[in-house]
């Protein structure tokens, strides 16, 4: 492993004193991508929701900004992964469908029709997706071979986000179990606010036949 | 049994093997402790000690008795290891993700980029996991040290007005 660097990295951002931040915790843990405002927003969310009467609670306070935002992002991230992944899928299946070959030069400079098409499709250009679902018809495809496609190749990746998911809520179920010991009023006030801020980050999408779901991320972000 | 003449030759070479001998192989067999720093007591810090006395202060509060005070500076030492360990993650993830050489135009390719890099990195991340449980612990049980001893000093302090 290799050794700590004293200095902070040139891609974070690293303040060492942010509004209601105790100095004891240090500069939030921001990465590329990373916006500090909405890091202080959900920093003064909590804490205004759950009103911390000490510095214990404070420190909760930190522990559950950092916790939360570690989650989102790697919610975001996955997200983000898996629609990246599934261009790639759509590029494999739309070659097969127009009859390209796999090793061409072309495909890796994103040349091709297909390789075209897909990256249009993934932008949501309304003319492509329109010829894509067509192509696809055409072949009596559906979107699941895409996705499954897509999932194949990522699939590693995809479970190591949901292992990083997973343990950062398990870190956070151990600190509310602390919470609730000292006070259970401040650990149920610190759960519903997170509850909620997890909430905003989805969105209600429309289904194919007008049902409704809920499992969408609001919006992709590097 | 090992053979007498086995013995004898095992302890000369033994006695042969004491280590680097150049100034440049022992400055760095010096450091075959030192791989992260990790395991390092912030308190034998200079800089980082200074943090946990401020920090400790911040936690007891203004006029707190020394048992208070002593059990506030577990948890900053606590808090502080925290912060060294998660830090240390931190500037990890950066370095690899500039190490990848990854351009903040191709924002579409971060995730996978990302994906990469911690793929790369897990067996060093899980280390430093692992360092990251047991600063947790130590917090935890500092907290509720510090709990029970204030909780008896506001008993003792109810049975004085009473």
């Amino acid at each position: 492993m290799s050794n700590i660097d004293p200095q902070p990295p040139v891609t974070s951002i690293a303040r060492p004193e942010r509004s209601g931040r105790l100095s004891c915790f240090g500069p939030p843990p921001f990465l590329l991508g990373d916006d500090p405002k909405a890091y202080d927003e959900l920093h003064a969310r909590i804490s205004g929701d759950v009103k911390p009467t000490d510095t214990l609670e404070k420190i909760w306070v930190c522990e559950a900004a950092d916790i939360v935002w570690e989650f989102l992002r790697l919610r975001r991230l996955k997200a983000g992964l898996m629609n990246g992944a599934a261009e790639d899928g759509m590029k494999d299946v739309l070659r097969k469908l127009l009859g390209e070959k796999i090793i061409d030069i072309r495909s890796v400079l994103g040349q091709t029709p297909a390789t075209k098409l897909a990256s249009k499709w993934a932008a949501r250009g309304p003319r492509a997706v329109k010829k894509v679902d067509k192509l696809l018809a055409a072949a009596g495809l559906i979107m699941d071979a895409v996705m499954a496609k897509s999932t194949g190749r990522w699939i590693d990746e995809a479970e190591r986000f949901d292992r990083m998911i997973m343990s950062a809520e398990t870190r956070f179920g151990a600190q509310l179990r602390e919470v609730d010991r000292r006070r259970a009023t401040f650990g149920q006030r610190l759960r519903r606010t997170l509850q909620q801020v997890e909430d905003a980050e989805y969105h209600v999408i429309e289904g194919p036949k007008g049902e409704t779901k809920r499992d969408q991320p609001a919006e992709v972000e590097g | 049994m090992t053979s007498p003449r086995k013995l004898k030759a095992n302890r000369e070479n033994a006695r042969a093997s004491t280590g680097p001998r150049t100034p440049a192989g022992r400055a760095r067999s010096s450091r075959n402790a030192c791989r992260h720093g990790l395991n390092i007591s912030v308190l034998s810090d200079y800089a980082l000690s200074a943090e946990v006395e401020a920090s400790a202060h911040e936690i007891a509060g203004v006029g707190a008795i020394p048992e208070i005070h002593g059990l506030s500076r577990r948890i900053a030492e606590a808090q502080i290891d925290l912060n060294r360990v998660r830090r240390g993650r931190h500037d990890l993830l950066v370095r690899s993700l500039s190490d990848a050489n990854y351009s903040p135009l191709e924002v579409s390719a971060y995730p996978k980029v990302f994906a990469q890099v911690v793929a790369a990195l897990a067996s060093q991340l899980a280390v430093i996991d692992r360092y990251e449980r047991g600063a947790l612990s130590r917090r935890k049980f500092a907290f509720r040290a510090f709990d029970a001893m204030r909780r008896q000093r506001a008993a003792t302090e109810r049975e004085k007005t009473h």
